[in-house]
């Protein structure tokens, strides 16, 4: 059980630190290598070991939606980030961007395809979770 | 109606999106398959409408110019198949609704339906065909769990030979959509027309373009790549086994005639004798292995195999009429195909139940006669196409 | 208001709409259900009398809609002489039939299902003469053809019904392709699919050299439908259905329908001596085929369908010799053969109904019970052998003139007047030997009740009698005017004038003749002659075998195609590339040759590494060594990636790697134990066929690279992925801008391959 304590152990301090970067990987996925697919991928790396750490239950409380909602509003987010620019009479699909001046911090722009790369991260996760979970309560 | 391609490709992914929205905020599952397939159908018409009106229409995904972005293009034939998609995903909602399992329904079996439509709506429209790439994952993927969902041991079976079979086909897609690309620079079927009529005809573009045409001819189920359709419709529930039988196959023969249409023909790399060919022989084996059957789905499954052989035939003329019979022939396939398996489904189900045992008993002692007699009335609705055909030929 | 003097498609519409509505008459009365649907065809009937007149005089009422004109398919009908001598057949006899259905069937639950498909005949059979386009025609021929298979089914429960209305339906349909092939040469040669157009067509068709191509097919699909040698057994075996139906189609109309289409086309394809040799050798050899068979059967139902063949082999031999005299007969015996063949039948099902047996070593004195049977028996019977002065008498005095008048037509008359002899014989036979012979005997459980069992066979049978005597201008009317529409100067039809001595001394030997081997036969009930050996050769017993044969062959066939097992599936797909792809490359023109320059010493290394690994996963003998040998192929992909300048890919290539490793290590518990499914032989084929895939496409890809056409459109992707896309990272722009909706379908994907997984590992049916 010496294995497992570590594994758990391993998890627990990993899992913020991956997020977090799973995070700035998908953030800065615009500018350089990155992105919702990555990002994706690499929080499911993160849930996945605290899969193995804790079991599926603690996994699945871990999430704020259970994976299939988790899908289901990437999905909403990515054809919601879509149909923006049929909404505006722009186009179908074509991107916005905004101008975001948040106090403290540097303004900076925001777009649709940012928000369209955000379903897909969600998506991603989503769907890798599913997977592992019903794989490992299998 | 500006962006009238665009409804009924995006209203079966929101369905599909919704359903699998938390519990809390969706609305009830059933409702919302039916009246979504229905506005579907609704959708369709109003396009078919429009281009009636206005002639064809195009769409560019995200206003990037034609080659670069994604174009959707719709036609009337376009038009026509979402109809028929739509008048095929409501009717099959509906006599799900009615005969499939609660089971199968609480575990994702109306969005599934919707990404099927959802797919075949995005082949119907493609202007691209890296863009059909993904439809064809679309339906692939979507179609292969409806045929496994309920995890019945032949389903699985069917399953796996379903997906490996299809995996392979993506393969070689994949394959001939690279080499296309390497060469001629661009995958938009609109911008291929024009540049591969610069092209001189003879060179490795022929193999290229083999490439896809097998990837067409294995969707199809043309000879000698049928396997996957009798190994897999046969097995899942008959609502399913009846999309199927509606959608998959012609999914593929519409994209040989847009195919041969738009890519080999201004090519001038024409494989109309090698289509022929294996129209001839889907042909003579589908029908043989009609005849060889017993079970009913399996007698169905092989007829539309010799079926999507006389489609194949009529592309193969390359002439306008012959064309016109191969497409007639698709829609009245689609029809009398669903309905054959959706009243196969009925027979089943009457053959089983008091009820109606007259009915049932009627059946059981005509037999394989009764279901002969069925491929009859078809063949004969089937025959002035066939003329059509023939017409054409020399 | 709809003018009837002009509409044929309302008939067709009318017989239509009754075969999908009589289901709802049937819980009113069920009694005379027969006599309520009589009485559509019987106001046709009024309505096609009324043609007679006017068509006499020439008039050609047509009748056109557009409904498929890209393939020349139109609603095209008209009516002339000849069709309306059909017209006035199908529906007159038709109405009888009717009546005496309903009675014959009496109670039967699935009546409903026998009026709606008889009705469909009707409706076809009239459509079809009607029609004045050729695919029209095509169809509804094919119709008649259904319905019969399933009028002779009917009797769906007995094993030899389903198997004569197979067969039947089997060779009608087969002829029926003919025709179509023969229907869509004649359109090409003409260049129009109405009827009209190519009946005019006559020197432009003789003089193409598809000639004998369209006769040919065309003959074939007429001798099919009416049972000329060699198609010829499909109709006894037919006799399987209700006898009405076999007084009505297989009598009457449906086995007549060859006759008329070759009469139809007589004039555009006739008088050659292609035509001649077709028609006069099978139209003789059913001849006397039929006659000769009739006269051993002991069925009723069999005497009269072997006396109803040789009839008709008797109409196709006239038609094929041909000329005024000839043509004349063949209508006025088409006519005369209707009426006293039907009612013939019909007595042969009011006998069946009553005595539950038509064999006649068993029946006997049955005038006695049935007086009014009798009777029409009779009468049906004396036309049926030429007595004077019925009609069916002025029909063989019409045949023995035409071919007396003709040059050389002596050994043609010899013959059959032969045929006739025992011709005579099978009618004595059927309608007098039940009846009066053994007349003290008392036979038969009860008496007959219900005039409709009465009305067919009598109106018929008196039909045949009043028309014989009393002068009428039936020939002026009708059967002259349909032989000036089959091309001829007129007809020499005659009724009620005496032709002259020769004639009538051979009609009368002919009788006396046929009375002696009728007595021959009657004393010789039991015999039959045996074929011996060559009964295997008959074309019956050749279907059969051929069509056992064909079915194990499908069965033997589909089952090493369509065999189970996927790899055999994955080795024909794979293979038939190969080929395909070979054989095209044999066909490139152009140069081609190996330019390797562009290849890098890494990319060699990498390649190495890649083809190595595969290779290993061959001969690993556990599963964690074959995942890992994988994963070793995915760290090639990963530097391939990473080495040409996609970090984006990579990256996804490595964390997809790595999951993948984690679900399969999460799965090598539940799979089963490593074991060899294949043998070593098998493995090399298998080796074989990759290694030369990959060679094909390493080679088709080094080849490609030599032929780029045009640069590529990702050179816009590089100069405004900042300045429109804004940002900086192309790919990412790619996936989330310039191709989303790509991305959106891909994420579609995805959510489903998690669905499934999560439903095929949660859900278990069984």
């Amino acid at each position: 059980m010496n294995n497992g304590k570590l594994l758990a152990l391993t998890a627990k301090y990993f899992l913020p630190l991956l997020l977090f970067f799973s995070l700035v990987v998908f953030f800065r996925g615009h500018d350089q290598p990155g992105g919702g697919f990555i990002g994706g991928l690499i929080g499911a790396v993160a849930c996945t070991l605290f899969l193995f750490g804790y079991g599926s239950d603690k996994a699945k409380s871990l999430l704020p939606f259970d994976p299939r909602s988790l899908i289901g509003l990437g999905l909403l987010l990515s054809l919601g980030s879509a149909l923006w620019g049929s909404y505006h009479n722009q186009g179908f699909f074509k991107s916005f961007w905004y101008e975001v001046a948040l106090p403290g911090l540097e303004p900076f722009s925001v777009g649709t395809p940012q928000f369209f790369d955000l379903g897909v991260y969600l998506v991603v996760l989503g769907s890798l979770m599913i997977i592992l979970l019903s794989m490992w309560e299998e | 109606m500006k962006e009238g391609i665009l409804f009924p490709l995006i209203l079966p992914l929101l369905m599909a999106t919704l359903s699998l929205l938390p519990r809390r905020w969706r609305f009830d599952r059933e409702l919302m398959a039916l009246l979504g397939n229905l506005a579907h159908l609704v959708f369709s018409l109003l396009l078919f409408f429009q281009i009636r009106a206005h002639g064809v229409q195009t769409l560019q995904i995200g206003a990037w110019p034609a080659p670069f972005g994604i174009t959707l293009v719709a036609d009337l034939l376009s038009a026509s198949m979402l109809i028929i998609t739509g008048l095929v995903g409501f009717l099959i909602t509906l006599y799900s609704l009615g005969s499939l399992d609660s089971l199968r329904q609480s575990f994702g079996y109306f969005p599934l339906l919707h990404v099927v439509v959802f797919g075949c709506s995005g082949v119907f429209v493609a202007g691209d065909l890296f863009n059909l790439f993904v439809w064809f994952e679309v339906i692939l993927i979507a179609s292969f769990v409806l045929l496994t969902l309920g995890g019945e041991r032949e389903q699985i079976i069917a399953g796996v030979k379903y997906v490996t079979l299809n995996g392979v086909a993506s393969t070689f897609f994949l394959t001939g959509i690279g080499l296309l690309y390497l060469q001629m620079g661009t995958l938009n079927l609109a911008d291929l027309f024009g540049k591969l009529a610069q092209v001189p005809a003879g060179g490795v573009l022929s193999l290229t373009l083999l490439f896809l045409l097998i990837t067409f001819l294995i969707k199809a189920g043309s000879f000698p790549f049928f396997f996957w359709l009798p190994a897999s419709y046969p097995t899942p529930p008959i609502a399913v086994s009846a999309l199927f039988a509606a959608l998959l196959t012609k999914v593929g023969v519409y994209v040989l005639l847009r195919f041969f249409s738009l890519v080999l023909l201004p090519s001038g790399v024409v494989f109309s004798g090698l289509l022929s060919w294996a129209a001839g022989l889907t042909m003579v084996l589908g029908v043989l292995g009609a005849w060889s059957q017993m079970d009913i789905r399996r007698i169905l499954s092989f007829h539309i195999i010799s079926q999507i052989g006389y489609m194949l035939m009529g592309i193969s003329f390359l002439s306008p009429l012959a064309l016109s019979g191969a497409i007639y022939f698709m829609f009245h396939n689609i029809t009398a195909k669903t309905n054959l398996f959706l009243l196969g489904g009925v027979i089943a189900l009457l053959g089983g139940s008091y009820r109606l045992e007259q009915l049932g008993g009627l059946f059981r002692s005509f037999g394989l006669l009764g279901t002969l007699f069925l491929f009859a009335a078809l063949s004969l609705a089937g025959i002035p196409p066939l003329a059509g055909f023939l017409v054409s030929s020399p | 208001m709809v003018d009837l003097k002009r509409d044929m498609l309302t008939p067709l519409l009318f017989i239509y709409g009754l075969a999908f509505l009589q289901p709802l008459f049937h819980p009113f009365d069920r009694k005379r259900i027969g006599w309520l649907l009589a009485l559509l065809p019987f106001f046709l009937t009024l309505h096609f009398i009324d043609y007679i007149e006017p068509l006499a005089q020439g008039e050609r009422p047509l009748e056109f809609y557009s409904w498929v004109p890209s393939m020349g398919l139109n609603l095209s009908f008209f009516l002339d002489p000849l069709s309306l001598l059909f017209a006035l057949l199908i529906t007159g006899i038709g109405t009888l039939v009717l009546i005496f259905s309903g009675e014959y069937l009496g109670n039967e639950p699935e009546q409903t299902r026998f009026f709606a498909v008889l009705l469909l005949f009707m409706g076809s059979m009239l459509g079809m003469i009607l029609s004045n386009n050729l695919i029209l025609l095509f169809v509804f021929w094919e119709l008649t053809s259904f319905a019969s298979y399933l009028l002779i089914g009917y009797y769906h429960e007995k094993q030899a019904a389903r198997e004569a209305a197979l067969q039947a339906f089997v060779i009608t349909t087969l002829g029926g392709l003919a025709l179509l092939v023969a229907v869509i040469l004649l359109g090409q040669v003409v260049g129009s699919y109405e009827l009209s157009e190519v009946l005019k067509q006559k020197e432009l068709l003789q003089a193409s050299p598809k000639y004998p191509v369209i006769l040919t097919l065309m003959v074939l699909g007429s001798f099919t439908k009416s049972a000329q040698i060699p198609f010829h057994f499909w109709l006894p075996s037919a006799m399987q259905a209700p006898t009405p139906v076999s007084a009505y189609l297989h009598s009457a109309t449906l086995v007549n329908a060859g006759v008329y289409l070759l009469s139809r086309f007589a004039p555009a394809l006739g008088g050659t001596e292609l035509w001649f040799w077709f028609l006069v050798t099978a139209g003789g050899g059913t001849l006397i085929y039929g006659a000769w068979m009739a006269l051993f059967q002991h069925d009723l139902k069999l005497i009269l369908a072997y006396s109803t063949l040789s009839v008709l082999g008797a109409l196709f031999f006239l038609l094929g010799l041909g000329g005024d005299a000839a043509i004349g007969a063949m209508l006025l015996l088409l006519f005369a053969h209707a009426l006293y063949k039907a009612a013939l039948f019909l007595v042969a099902g009011v006998i069946d109904h009553q005595m539950k047996t038509r064999d006649l070593t068993r029946l006997a004195g049955l005038a006695k019970k049935m007086p009014w049977v009798a009777f029409a028996a009779a009468l049906s019977s004396l036309s049926f052998i030429g007595l004077p002065p019925f009609l069916g008498f002025w029909a063989k005095e019409g045949v023995y003139s035409a071919l007396l008048g003709r040059e050389g037509g002596v050994p043609l008359f010899i013959f059959i007047m032969s045929a006739n002899v025992l011709l005579v014989a099978s009618g004595l036979l059927v309608g007098f030997y039940p009846f009066w012979h053994q007349f003290k005997q008392h036979a038969g459980p009860r008496h007959l009740r219900g005039l409709g069992f009465l009305l067919g066979p009598l109106l018929l049978a008196l039909f045949g009698l009043f028309y014989g005597v009393v002068e009428s201008d039936l020939p002026q009317k009708l059967f002259n005017p349909a032989g000036l529409a089959m091309g001829q100067a007129g007809t020499a039809v005659q009724i009620g004038h005496w032709q002259g001595g020769t004639e009538l001394f051979f009609s009368a030997l002919t009788l006396l003749l046929g009375g002696c081997v009728f007595v021959w036969r009657v004393n010789y009930l039991s015999f039959r002659p045996h074929l011996g050996p060559l009964a295997a050769l008959t074309p019956q017993r050749l279907y059969f075998t051929g069509f056992q044969y064909l079915k194990r062959f499908a069965l033997w066939l589909t089952e090493h195609i369509q065999n189970g097992y996927l790899r055999f599936y994955l080795f024909v797909f794979f293979l038939a590339l190969l080929l395909l792809e070979g054989w095209a490359w044999l066909r490139l023109s152009g140069d081609i040759q190996l330019d390797l320059s562009g290849i890098r010493g890494w990319d060699w290394a990498i390649a190495f590494l890649i083809a190595s690994a595969s290779l290993a996963t061959l001969f690993v003998r556990r599963f964690l060594f074959a995942i890992l040998s994988l994963s070793v192929v995915g760290v090639g992909v990963i530097f391939l990636f990473a080495l040409n300048g996609a970090p984006d890919l990579a990256c996804t290539q490595i964390l997809v790697e790595a999951q993948l490793l984690v679900l399969l290590v999460l799965l090598l518990s539940k799979l089963p134990r490593y074991s060899k499914v294949s043998s070593f032989w098998v493995h090399l084929r298998d080796g074989i066929l990759s290694a030369a895939f990959g060679g094909l496409i390493t080679l088709i890809l080094l080849q490609a690279k030599r032929e780029q056409h045009f640069s590529s459109i990702s050179g816009y992707f590089k100069a405004h992925a900042l300045d429109l896309g804004k940002g900086a990272n192309m790919v990412n722009v790619i996936l989330v801008d310039f191709r989303g909706l790509d991305t959106l379908g891909e994420i579609t994907v995805l959510t489903v391959a998690g669905i499934g997984v999560f439903s095929l590992l949660k859900l278990k049916i069984k």
